[in-house]
């Protein structure tokens, strides 16, 4: 009789507990908080700690996984319509194999035939800390390119940004944004 | 009752939880590499069924969990004799119903989070991992302090309507999405919408392998204002620049984010120190020289790999960090898990109740 209580109690007791912890909160909290800034690093704290170079994620882009080869990796928003442009961020090391190898090797993932370094020019755009990034263009299908290389602390940074052309015009000025503000861990 | 107990107190209903549960941990394990570890815990584990192949329901972890305590706890009052020679197997089963106690209180009060500290700095907020909150800072009560009304996850599904004496509206929620895309409206909304919501319309979107990768966003609606105010906005985490809702000469900052959790005592980072392989930019070891303060108490210490801090329940590892310019920024991993002792006094127990069984039956084996 006494285990038979005590059977009841307890397995009771049990599910009881246990239905009541398992359904979601309902809670609504007040406290006071010192004043404080928006902690800007938070946003950061995505990155991986041993990716070798730190940046500000433009306004509106979303940060995704990098991986082995991509130290970031991002999606920007496209008009309606189109798929997001894909951003990434790569560093290696040395000179890795010059502008205008590395543009023309872009040039055909574009389906566009090899270019001259006095064509390049034209499609070149600069930015301060002698930083310049390339436009890269396919009229015929509307495929293109926005790619930046330039020398950080004797590492070579890659910024590229592929997508349709009318995609990368709108989010023109947040690359431009994210080039620039990419800095070097090392002190 | 007794007569309940004794069928529960069946070995068949014991094993077969038993072999159910060791299948969860099969599919579960399997299923982790495509879904990712939190929502594969979610779905198999602290779940009342699950959905296999998208259609067949198949209880979850909590009933097996739940069979398993049960039928254990029967098996222990209905069908071992309470002598003395069965005084090992008595102590075993207790030791066992513990496990399990303390594998519920896991479950249901354990608490995981993180906590940010920029060098020079100090704070008490700890971010959970997964559970979101819908926030609404008064930033315009005092000059040193704000008031945080805060609303927990619970409360963000549609349609729900969240009022409080310190908001001076009511918030109806339209939409909310643990992980959301941001999608640019054609043609920018006009008359109704506020901020963020002009602009940009927020669509669910598929859960990530790496909890802490998805954006929570909201879409609601704000009524029982003036017309200037009462519209639709939205917010999303990370957002670069806050949402305000101003009303009556009080300004709200509106957020979506990580729930927070405020500590009565504060750690303050003094310094940061991280060590790389020689030539190459990977962390060798990386530690954080801390300050915990709580009332009179000015302590200093050092969290590093494999040495946390403990203090109040609370164990803090050193997890991460965030490398800027000019400052270093440590990454604590927070745990609270009320039932961290469990395993180790149960199993202490069920050795000393296996040692006691040995023991009592060894005269009987010699026998035969």
């Amino acid at each position: 009789m006494v285990k038979a209580s005590v059977f009841k109690f307890i397995s009771l007791s049990f599910v009881l507990v246990f239905i009541s912890c398992s359904y979601k909160d309902k809670e609504i909290r007040v406290y006071k908080t010192a004043k404080k800034k928006n902690i800007e690093t938070q946003q950061q704290a995505v990155a991986s700690p041993d990716a070798p170079v730190v940046w500000s994620l433009p306004k509106g882009w979303v940060e995704n996984k990098s991986s082995q080869m991509r130290v970031g990796s991002f999606s920007a928003p496209a008009p309606k319509g189109y798929s997001p442009a894909d951003v990434s961020v790569v560093v290696l090391g040395g000179d890795a194999g010059g502008v205008l190898a590395n543009v023309n090797r872009w040039l055909e993932q574009i389906e566009l035939p090899p270019t001259t370094e006095l064509e390049l020019m034209k499609n070149t755009h600069e930015l301060a800390d002698q930083r310049q990034w390339y436009e890269l263009v396919n009229p015929k299908n509307g495929a293109a390119i926005y790619v930046s290389m330039f020398q950080l602390s004797g590492d070579t940074v890659f910024v590229k940004m592929v997508g349709q052309e009318k995609v990368l015009k709108s989010q023109k000025s947040s690359f431009e944004q994210l080039v620039s503000s990419i800095q070097s861990r090392k002190k | 009752m007794k007569k309940w107990g004794q069928q529960l107190a069946r070995t068949e209903i014991f094993f077969y939880a038993l072999a159910w549960l060791i299948y969860l941990v099969v599919v579960g394990t399997l299923d982790q590499a495509k879904i990712g570890l939190y929502q594969s815990q979610l779905k198999y584990f602290s779940s009342f069924y699950f959905l296999q192949f998208g259609w067949l329901p198949l209880p979850g972890g909590y009933p097996t969990m739940g069979i398993i305590f049960i039928a254990l706890l029967a098996k222990l009052l209905f069908k071992t004799r309470w002598v003395f020679s069965q005084l090992g197997i008595i102590i075993t089963h207790f030791g066992g119903l513990l496990l399990l106690f303390g594998g519920f209180l896991t479950a249901a009060f354990s608490y995981e989070g993180s906590m940010v500290i920029p060098e020079g700095q100090e704070t008490n907020v700890i971010a959970d991992y997964h559970m979101m909150e819908l926030a609404f800072v008064d930033t315009t009560s005092s000059d040193s302090e704000d008031i945080v009304t805060a609303f927990s996850q619970g409360w963000l599904e549609k349609g729900q309507v969240l009022k409080h004496e310190n908001l001076p509206f009511q918030v109806e929620v339209l939409q909310f999405c643990e992980n959301c895309k941001m999608e640019r409206w054609e043609i920018p909304k006009g008359e109704g919408y506020h901020g963020f919501s002009k602009i940009f319309d927020l669509k669910p979107a598929a859960l990530l392998k790496q909890a802490e990768s998805n954006r929570g966003g909201l879409i609601f609606r704000v009524t029982g204002a003036s017309d200037e105010v009462n519209g639709i906005y939205s917010v999303i985490e990370f957002m670069p620049i806050t949402q305000t809702i101003k009303y009556q000469n009080r300004v709200f900052q509106v957020m979506i984010r990580n729930e927070e959790t405020h500590l009565p005592f504060t750690i303050h980072l003094d310094d940061f120190e991280k060590k790389v392989y020689p030539g190459t930019n990977m962390a060798k070891s990386y530690k954080s020289l801390v300050h915990l303060k709580d009332k009179d108490l000015n302590q200093k210490t050092i969290v590093q790999m494999n040495q946390p801090l403990r203090y109040k329940g609370y164990t803090f590892y050193q997890a991460s960090f965030i490398e800027g310019n000019d400052e270093e920024t440590t990454v604590l991993a927070v745990v609270k898990n009320v039932g961290y002792m469990f395993p180790y006094i149960s199993s202490l127990i069920m050795s000393f109740g296996l040692l006691i069984h040995l023991i009592l039956q060894t005269p009987q084996l010699i026998k035969k």
